[in-house]
């Protein structure tokens, strides 16, 4: 007893603390965070364990046992497996203290009741180890296997431990007999087990709520087949109704029950079986206890043991039954539930299955095929529905491949299909299964909607082809190569494609494959350069873009180059050899202008923005020394030229600040006078101004140094007039103006080559010694300084030498006065000029120099004032102008050769040049018809003050480079221009899908879309279906032919009705043959074909009409004249002269209108009648001609002479006879009484006519009738002397016109005969008459 | 059998009264000695020589027609057709006279089977000519003959 209790505290301490593990239960970590109120409620499931075990066991021993220790059905050892199943093996003390109190209350003592509550719970954790051992009990109960299991090893087996141990301890205990031992152990064992059948797996099931049994109609049915069970169970077992009926005695038999629990199992699943099976357990044993019912006798006949097996058996049925159910159900829903995950997983990869069974030719789908083939889930498949849906293009294909596929070809195809009327593609893969002889069983296969993938290919496709004829078809060159390197040196590249233009550009042919060393062999070592770029833009693949002379083709190049890929560069390029020439000429041209800068003979310098001296010219160099080599930038030059560091910071300061202001008031730069330092070390005083030029200054250097030197020497000679005075110096002269006395100093004699007083010394010597042309000079010079109060005076003449020469002088006086300014004295000096004329003359000649450098220059050079005017031109510009003399074109307005259109601009340039004295630069168009283009450059001269004097130009002519680049725009253009002005529909389709790629103005016109709405879409977007059928009909049929198709009428619906087009086709061909384009030309013939058709009609009419009019007008003209004139004879004897007369003239009149009809249908059938064109000689036909006019020429006695050339011609036979006999038979007729007519007919060819004249000595035409001769009825002689109808010429005429030639009259008048030509043009007879 | 001879049968084909006066003058002009029958259209004609009609029983056969185009109802070249389709008619040989000078007429009526073909004239001097031609062509050998079988016979 203490030992027990030490025991059982040492458990619950044991469990409280957490130490207790289970291989079930909470893992250490979670273990130890067991709190108090976790192990309270632990104890509080514990006391509830044990209570319902006692309460059970209560219970049980109450109603069912016989001897209130054993019972043959024991629920609590149920209960404890049940609850050691869920709760896990820390339930055992329940379970023991349960079993405790249960044997407790039974009256056993202490020690017997805890050593069976030990047997108990030993059972409990026997079975529980026996099921759980490995892992392969499930307690849901979900299979049989699992139920069998528990009724094997948790009841079978487990219950021996507890029924031995219960029985034995009874036994020993003294409450059993050894008698009774076995039976009672087999009591115990029964009941137990059966209790574990009953309620272990009854408490499992239940313990989770079953799902669907709250729905309405499966909780009727739960209620229904429990409530019939229950009263089934009633009747047999427990005996009601059998009074009431005899039947139910005889029949109420257990084997009900079967059908009932089958019934149940099926329907309402393990739960249901459950309740059932303990619900007939209670029950039967209730009636076996009761002694009614199927086993009223079982207690007195088996000790139960026939109930107990009826329940075990019924139990295992049942459970059977419904777990094999609940196992199917639970299989169909993992495999309803997969074939979900199935469906969803394919729609998701829009893949579909499908399975074949070949057969049988049964065919299934899974629901993502029959999504993707558009057909309801519901509808069942074969092979028929599958060929209906595949694309009518592509059924023989599938066919094709899966005929292959049954033969024992892979199957995995892509094709069409026409799922709800849209087109999708599919790829399919399928595999088939064989049986061992080869022969094909079933067929799985996939089916995946690759629509998307399908259109974005294609849609690339669409996308490369166009990019590819977009590089096929431009004008520059493009070429895809791969670099081949070579010791990681760029070495070689192959071409991988080119298209046409590379072939056009470059020369070289089918390179593609090719090495570009094998196509054109030495370039590696001639463009060396080529391989380096090539090879550094495909690594880097930064493009580049560079123009190069590649010597092995001898072209120049204008390269742009990337690389798509490393390794591989794509090379778009132009020949630009013609645009390098024309650069070369520019550049040449621009080196005339820096020649005329170079050559201005004023010291120019030009510094850009950085202080880089650009450049010095000439004159520069020459007056100061320097190049700029000398002084690369401002900063040399600075030093060199201003050596005194602080005359330098001066003249920097000076001069930044002029330059500043100058860009601030886009002016000048303001002149300063500055010394600097020439290259030798001499000074040279320079005012320097300047003008911002485009990128830096222009600097315009003024040289005064000489003119500086000038006033140094004027102030020399001021100082050696002072030294003269002092009886020094030059050739001092004094005069004594009142004595009129005469010094003269020896230098003075000398410089005249004489000695001292060689010559009588007076006033006059030097007036005598004067040049001639000199002496007024002189003497005005000196009267006006004595008159004028002067106080001094110079004068330059010429003083004649000793030798003869004259001696130029200066002579400079000073005149002194008295207080009343009489003058008094005159002294000076006479200075020998000449070797300052020596100097001037230079000057002049270095002037002159410079002028025939301008005169001989090719280029025009020119200046104009400041109104504009030419002041000169030199020889190439006259030459240019075509002129032999500058005086015709001085003073003439420079803008007079400027054309209109230029002329504003051009003046605007040149006054702005004279304003700001910046020079100017434009190009302009020449005044005149000729187009002549030049170029211009104006630079401004200025006087020392820096205000423009004048502008001096140079000209060039560059109409040809304008031309050049003229004509290339204008070839460039040309084509357009042609094909969008032809007045003919023009169109281009391409070739591949026959959409629209070109549409010029007239097509726009003609369909009534503009280009934009056309370009890119075809005939079906545009026109009827058939229309647009017939177009495409002919292009296809175009593209197969080559040459062109002419379609000679074809309808078109336009906006503005149906129109009738004429239109050729041809395919326009790559070089492999391949068609490209479709190119059109229509013409819309609806006007033309309906004016055809109108004078067809009207042609019918007349010629209905003619015929008409000859048969029924001139029948009753017939009818009259005859019968006249049988009336005449019928009254002969009875008519005096003038009724017979009248008879006559009726009868006549009645003749010529009829004449007259018949003519008249004559003149309306020319070139109607159709008769054709034919080879006849006009010989032949003059002859004929005269066969007919031979009784009018033999009355007439005339003479007929022929003459010329007569040519075979192409013509109409009938027209041509009628001309000649109307013509010559006109001849013999319009004579001239009493004199012989003289007809000459002259026939020759000249310049493909054929000239016909016939020549007469009749009566003439007065010039003035002339135009009424050729028409019709028009008479010029009367009746009475020549008969006619007035309509032969005018039918000549027709004839005439009809053979595209004409017919005139020449005559000299009344009486002076006519001449008739014919002109027929010969080279056009047959095309115009056919 | 000694009848008289067989005179020489003609028969005119011709819508217009006056025309065929005209030609029956001309015939009597040239003194040409025939029996001339005269049809106004082609269905009288084709009903003459068929003879179909009451009136027609025992008319003579015609030697000659003369058959004018230009008609009402039945035109010319159909009735000229007409004849020269039936096998029993077509060895008479027709001759035309017509207004007409068209060289389309003369040649649709020598193409179906026409002997001969004349434009009637304006002037009846030329009308006389025209079948003086027209007798030495196509009656007076046959009327001669005629009569000369007659004359043997009678």
């Amino acid at each position: 007893m203490h030992q027990w209790q030490w025991c059982m505290e040492c458990t619950l301490r044991y469990c409280i603390a957490g130490k207790f593990r289970t291989n079930m239960e909470k893992t250490d970590t979670s273990a130890r965070m067991m709190n108090h109120r976790d192990s309270l409620m632990y104890i509080l499931k514990l006391l509830g364990v044990a209570a319902l075990y006692a309460l059970l066991a209560k219970i049980v021993l109450t109603f069912f046992s016989a001897n209130g220790v054993v019972s043959i059905v024991w629920p609590p050892s149920g209960l404890a497996l049940a609850v050691l199943l869920i709760g896990g093996k820390r339930y055992f003390p329940g379970v023991f203290l349960g079993a405790l109190l249960a044997n407790a209350m039974t009256g056993l003592t202490l020690g017997v009741a805890a050593s069976i509550a030990m047997g108990n719970t030993l059972e409990a954790l026997l079975g529980i180890w026996l099921l759980t051992r490995n892992g392969r009990f499930n307690s849901n109960m979900g299979t049989l296997h699992d139920y069998l299991r528990l009724v094997a090893l948790g009841g079978f087996v487990a219950c021996s431990v507890a029924a031995l141990n219960g029985s034995t301890t009874l036994l020993a205990s003294g409450f059993i007999t050894t008698e009774i031992y076995f039976q009672n152990l087999l009591n115990w064992w029964m009941g137990d087990a059966l209790g574990i059948i009953l309620l272990t797996p009854l408490i499992l099931v239940w313990q989770r709520m079953p799902d669907r049994w709250l729905e309405p109609t499966r909780a009727a049915e739960a209620i229904l087949l429990l409530s019939l069970m229950f009263l089934s169970n009633q009747i047999v077992f427990l005996g009601w109704f059998h009074d009431t009926s005899g039947i139910f005695e005889q029949v109420a038999r257990g084997y009900w029950m079967f059908l009932l629990v089958a019934l149940i199992g099926v329907r309402l699943g393990t739960r249901g079986v459950l309740i059932a099976l303990v619900m007939t357990a209670i029950q039967a044993l209730f009636g076996a206890a009761l002694g009614v019912g199927f086993f009223a006798g079982d207690i007195a006949k088996t000790g139960l043991i026939n109930y107990w097996f009826y329940i075990v058996v019924l139990s295992v049925v049942g459970m059977a039954l419904a777990t094999y159910f609940a196992e199917r159900e639970q299989m169909e829903r993992a495999l309803r539930r997969s074939e979900e995950g199935l469906n969803r997983a394919q729609a998701v990869s829009q893949t579909g299955s499908w399975f074949l069974d070949i057969p049988t030719s049964r065919l299934e789908w899974s629901a993502e095929t029959y999504r993707m083939f558009g057909i309801p889930q519901q509808q069942t498949v074969d092979l028929a529905t599958f060929v209906a849906i595949t694309h009518p293009d592509d059924r023989d294909f599938v066919l094709n491949a899966w005929g292959e596929a049954m033969a024992g070809a892979p199957y995995d195809i892509e094709h069409r299909i026409m799922a709800g009327g849209r087109e999708r593609w599919v790829r399919e893969r399928a595999r088939i299964e064989r049986n061992a002889e080869g022969r094909p069983l079933t067929g799985i296969g996939t089916v995946q909607d690759i629509t998307e993938r399908k259109q974005l290919e294609m849609a690339q496709r669409e996308s490369e082809k166009l990019y590819r004829s977009l590089f096929e078809n431009m004008l520059n060159g493009f070429a895809y190569c791969q670099m081949i390197f070579e010791q990681d040196q760029p070495h070689d590249f192959i071409y991988l494609s080119v298209n046409a233009a590379f072939e056009t550009l470059t020369g070289l042919k089918n390179v593609v494959g090719k090495r570009v060393s094998e196509v054109v062999p030495d370039i590696q070592q001639t463009d060396a350069k080529l391989f380096e770029l090539y090879g550094r833009v495909s690594l880097s693949g930064k493009p580049e873009r560079f123009e190069i002379y590649l010597e092995a083709l001898q072209q120049w190049f204008w390269i742009s180059v990337y690389s798509p890929e490393k390794g591989y560069f794509a090379v778009t390029f132009d020949v630009i050899t013609e645009r390098k020439q024309a650069e070369e000429k520019l550049r040449a041209s621009e080196q005339k202008f820096m020649r005329l800068f170079m050559e201005i003979p004023i010291p120019l310098g030009v510094a850009n923005k950085d202080g880089v001296i650009a450049y010095f010219n000439n004159k520069f160099t020459e007056v100061f020394g320097y190049t700029t080599s000398d002084v690369p930038t401002l900063n040399e030059w600075w030093l060199k030229a201003y050596p005194d560091e602080t005359y330098r910071r001066w003249v920097m300061d000076n001069w930044n600040d002029a330059v500043a202001k100058a860009a601030k008031e886009g002016a000048n730069v303001e002149s300063a006078e500055y010394r600097v330092t020439c290259k030798n070390g001499a000074g040279r005083i320079v005012i320097i101004g300047g003008s911002p030029v485009e990128g830096g200054v222009l600097a315009i250097f003024n040289d005064i140094t000489e003119r500086k030197a000038a006033e140094q020497a004027l102030q020399q000679s001021k100082d050696r007039l002072a030294l003269a005075l002092k009886g020094s110096s030059d050739a001092p002269w004094d005069w004594d103006i009142e004595r009129d006395q005469m010094y003269y100093s020896p230098q003075w004699w000398h410089m005249l080559g004489y000695a001292v007083d060689e010559l009588p010394n007076d006033a006059g010597l030097w007036l005598r010694l004067e040049h001639p042309d000199d002496i007024a000079t002189t003497g005005q010079a000196l009267t006006d300084a004595l008159q004028n109060a002067q106080e001094s005076f110079a004068v330059e003449s010429r003083l004649r030498h000793k030798d003869g020469h004259y001696v130029s002088v200066l002579t400079r006086g000073f005149i002194m006065r008295n207080e009343s300014g009489k003058p008094l004295r005159a002294t000076g000096t006479n200075m020998d000029l000449t070797e300052r004329k020596q100097s001037e003359e230079a000057l002049r000649e270095s002037e002159n120099r410079y002028r025939l450098l301008v005169e001989s220059s090719p280029f025009c050079i020119h200046e104009i004032d400041l109104e504009g005017r030419l002041l000169s031109m030199n020889r190439a510009g006259l030459n240019m102008l075509g002129l032999d003399d500058a005086r015709k074109i001085c003073g003439m307005q420079y803008l007079s050769m400027v054309s209109l259109q230029d002329a504003g601009r051009v003046g605007a340039l040149l006054r702005d040049a004279i304003t700001n004295g910046i020079p100017s630069y434009f190009e302009f168009s020449a005044a005149g018809d000729v187009p002549l283009y030049f170029k211009s450059c104006f630079i401004p001269i200025k006087d020392a003050s820096g205000k423009v004097l004048k502008l001096m130009g140079i000209t060039e002519d560059i109409t040809e480079r304008e031309q050049a680049e003229k004509e290339l725009r204008e070839k460039t253009q040309l084509l357009d221009s042609i094909v969008e002005n032809i007045p003919n529909m023009i169109f281009l389709k391409r070739a591949s899908d026959l959409r629209f790629a070109l549409f010029n103005r007239a097509g726009e016109a003609l369909v009534g879309h503009s280009r934009d709405e056309l370009l890119g879409r075809n005939d079906y977007d545009f026109f009827p279906k058939e229309q647009a059928d017939f177009f495409t009909g002919k292009d296809r049929a175009t593209l197969e032919q080559d040459g062109i198709v002419d379609i000679a009428e074809e309808p078109i619906e336009t906006p503005h009705g149906t129109r009738i087009l004429h239109t050729r086709k041809l395919a326009l061909r790559d070089e492999q043959g391949q068609p490209q384009y479709l190119l059109g030309i229509s013409e819309d013939i609806t006007e033309r074909k309906e004016h055809e058709e109108e004078l067809k009609r009207s042609n019918a009419d007349l010629e209905q009409f003619s015929y008409a009019v000859s048969h029924d007008m001139r029948q009753p003209l017939r009818v009259i004249s005859s019968y006249l004139q049988l009336l005449e004879m019928g009254l002969a004897d009875q008519l005096d002269g003038e009724k017979r007369n009248y008879f006559n003239f009726a009868i006549e009149g009645a003749k010529r209108i009829d004449q007259m009809l018949v003519e008249l249908l004559e003149y309306s059938r020319v070139g109607r009648m159709g008769e054709p064109p034919a080879w006849i000689e006009s010989r032949a036909a003059l002859d004929e001609a005269l066969q007919f006019l031979q009784p009018a020429l033999i009355e007439a006695q005339a003479k007929l002479n022929i003459a010329g050339d007569w040519p075979r011609i192409l013509t109409s036979h009938d027209e041509i006879l009628r001309l000649l006999q109307n013509l010559i038979g006109n001849a013999a007729k319009f004579r001239v009484a009493g004199r012989t007519p003289e007809i000459t007919v002259t026939s020759e060819v000249v310049q493909n006519e054929w000239r016909l004249c016939i020549a007469d000595n009749g009566v003439g035409i007065i010039p003035d009738q002339i135009k009424r001769l050729f028409q019709v009825f028009q008479r010029l002689q009367s009746r009475e002397a020549y008969e006619g109808t007035g309509i032969g010429l005018a039918l000549c005429r027709k004839i005439a016109e009809h053979h595209k030639g004409r017919i005139w009259v020449e005559s000299a008048g009344e009486g002076q005969g006519s001449k008739f030509y014919v002109v027929l043009p010969v080279s056009q007879m047959k095309t115009t008459l056919q | 059998m000694n009848t008289a001879i067989q005179p020489f049968v003609i028969l005119l084909i011709e819508d217009e009264k006056t025309d065929a006066y005209l030609v029956k003058w001309a015939i009597e002009e040239n003194r040409i000695m025939v029996d001339l029958r005269h049809a106004f259209d082609g269905y009288e004609a084709l009903a003459y020589l068929r003879r179909l009609a009451p009136r027609f029983v025992g008319a003579p056969r015609p030697d000659l027609i003369l058959l004018d185009l230009n008609m009402p109802g039945m035109a010319g070249l159909e009735c000229l057709a007409s004849i020269k389709q039936d096998p029993a008619l077509r060895d008479i040989p027709v001759v035309m006279l017509s207004t007409s000078y068209a060289e389309k007429d003369v040649a649709a009526s020598r193409n179906l089977g026409a002997a001969d073909y004349f434009t009637k004239p304006m002037d009846i001097h030329q009308l006389v000519e025209t079948f003086r031609v027209l007798g030495e062509r196509w009656i007076t050998p046959r009327a001669v003959a005629t009569a000369h079988i007659g004359g043997r016979n009678a």
